[in-house]
């Protein structure tokens, strides 16, 4: 009797291995390792940098933003899941936030379609910018909360 | 007494062989268990399934009404146009500022012959010139949007009377999305476009999918925690999403399923299926399905040129598309989106793998299976 119960015990849990009874969706998306850090300039840290990670031969990418202490986390698939493994080159920017335009809403008669949106201006040395002449670049490995941290100057 | 006695007997006897154990109960417990386990999500998901059915179905009609409006114009309807222009101070009703979207242009391939006539005619008693108002404005004649463009999945949406749920390609192109005819547009929706022109393929190239309304009608509004779905609505002033659009899948931007507490976030989207601006009717193959909508630009309003506008709906795990060749795929939302941190390109392979390449109309890219 007790084989019996086993059995059926065992039939329960082979159950829940079938795809399907899991969470979460197949996928066959490559391992992502987490990766931080800090973004300083001239030692002061910067709010709100992008940071854009470009593998070498830019088949994928990763990307973060500073916080106020300048600390990012990389996304590459899910918010704050990390980084593939691999080389990569890195641009830094940081634009000052667009001033929320005061044209008026869809909904009134003034409502002038033509308003054009403001740009945006990159506030650090323009040679971060750009992958190809920022000069910075990372390799990540297969290591649980690797620390990755820029020094920017001016 | 020795016949009471057998009686007895005779009773303990069947009182053995009718009872059950406690093990027979337990796995007949188990039993029962594995079959409600694997019947009730069955009967749960029947639900949706149908629900899915039909918003699929509705993408079919949608791609036999293209085929026929190119059968009859040798081209595809642009996403927007009409006639021509807004004025300063002018009354809503001199023209519809060149804004009508692809749905109305189809409208006669769809059964909806007589609402197009009527738009057509417009109201002249009523100061509103044949075309119709402005295209934003409500007006009776386009004020019940035909059933056609709802997906019964897509709830949780702000919605009203000319709310809708599909969509039109952009390709993978993140600038100069309005008006959408000029410059490159890498998406079949842009300047009447003609099947000859989609080089990649028409069954290798999207031409609609669905999007779900936005959450308020309306400008944006700072967002506090878990309160806006990523889904809906539109992130405004996302600095750098422009050439990195990997940034609005951060963490400053989305939280579990929600906007980061902070953004300014606006619902525009699926509450005017007459206005052709990208932020009504559009959709760009850059972010995967049912991932966040961001824009680097500040506009209060549906007029953004830059953005982007992944499809998102409620079915399990990704979105319904319709192909240029009239077949419905469902794409997961898990499916290949190359490098997202590289700028949006005009010309040539697309950077954002196989969702990318499926939306370019001539990318040149080889889509394999997805």
């Amino acid at each position: 009797m007790t084989r019996i119960v086993s059995r059926s015990l065992l039939i329960l849990v082979s159950y829940c291995l079938l795809p399907g009874c899991g969470p979460g969706v197949p996928s066959d998306r490559p391992a992502t390792y987490p990766v931080s850090g800090t973004v300083t300039m001239d030692g002061q840290p910067v709010a709100n940098a992008t940071l854009s990670f470009q593998l070498t031969d830019a088949s994928r990418g990763a990307a973060g933003v500073t916080d106020d202490q300048g600390r990012y986390d990389l996304t590459t698939f899910e918010p704050g899941d990390g980084a593939v493994p691999g080389e990569y080159l890195v641009a830094i920017m940081k634009y000052d936030a667009p001033s929320q335009g005061a044209a008026v809403s869809e909904d009134d008669p003034n409502y002038d379609p033509n308003v054009t949106e403001s740009v945006a201006k990159n506030l650090l040395p323009q040679r971060y910018a750009s992958v190809e002449t920022s000069g910075l670049k990372v390799t990540i490995i297969e290591e649980k909360n690797m620390e990755v941290n820029f020094e920017l100057t001016e | 007494m020795v016949l009471i006695g057998k009686k007895i007997d005779v009773g303990a006897t069947r009182c053995a062989r009718m009872g059950f154990t406690l093990v027979e109960l337990l796995v007949v417990i188990a039993i029962i268990g594995v079959l409600v386990g694997l019947l009730l999500p069955a009967v749960q998901a029947a639900r949706e399934a149908a629900r899915r059915m039909q918003c699929s179905n509705n993408l079919k009609q949608f791609g036999l009404a293209n085929h026929n409006y190119h059968d009859t114009y040798n081209a595809l309807p642009f996403r927007r146009g009409g006639t021509c222009c807004w004025q300063s101070g002018a009354p809503g009703g001199i023209n519809n500022a060149g804004r009508l979207s692809a749905f109305v242009s189809l409208m006669p391939f769809y059964e909806q012959g007589a609402m197009y006539d009527l738009i057509r005619a417009g109201d002249p008693a009523a100061g509103i010139s044949p075309g119709g108002p402005y295209a934003w404005n409500s007006w009776g004649v386009w004020n019940n949007a035909p059933g056609v463009v709802l997906c019964p999945s897509a709830a949780g949406g702000f919605s009203h009377d000319r709310s809708h749920n599909y969509a039109f390609s952009m390709g993978d192109s993140v600038t100069g999305l309005n008006p959408g005819y000029t410059g490159d547009n890498r998406g079949v929706f842009g300047q009447a476009t003609r099947f000859a022109e989609i080089i990649d393929g028409t069954s290798n190239t999207i031409m609609m999918s669905e999007r779900l309304g936005s959450q308020t009608n309306g400008g944006p509004t700072t967002v506090g925690l878990n309160q806006v779905e990523a889904v809906q609505g539109i992130a405004n002033s996302v600095a750098g999403s422009n050439t990195n659009p990997q940034i609005c899948m951060t963490p400053a931007v989305v939280t579990g399923r929600f906007f980061t507490a902070g953004l300014t976030v606006k619902g525009r989207w699926g509450h005017q299926y007459t206005d052709g601006q990208a932020e009504r009717v559009g959709f760009n193959t850059v972010l995967p399905p049912n991932s966040a909508s961001c824009s680097s630009g500040d506009n209060p309003n549906s007029d953004n040129t830059v953005a982007l506008l992944p499809p998102t709906s409620r079915h399990p795990g990704g979105v319904n598309v319709l192909m240029a060749d009239g077949a419905v795929r469902f794409v997961s939302q898990t499916i290949d989106t190359g490098n997202l941190a590289a700028p949006p390109v005009n010309s040539g392979f697309s950077p954002y793998g196989v969702w990318g390449g499926l939306g370019s109309k001539n990318g040149g890219e080889t889509v394999g299976e997805f």
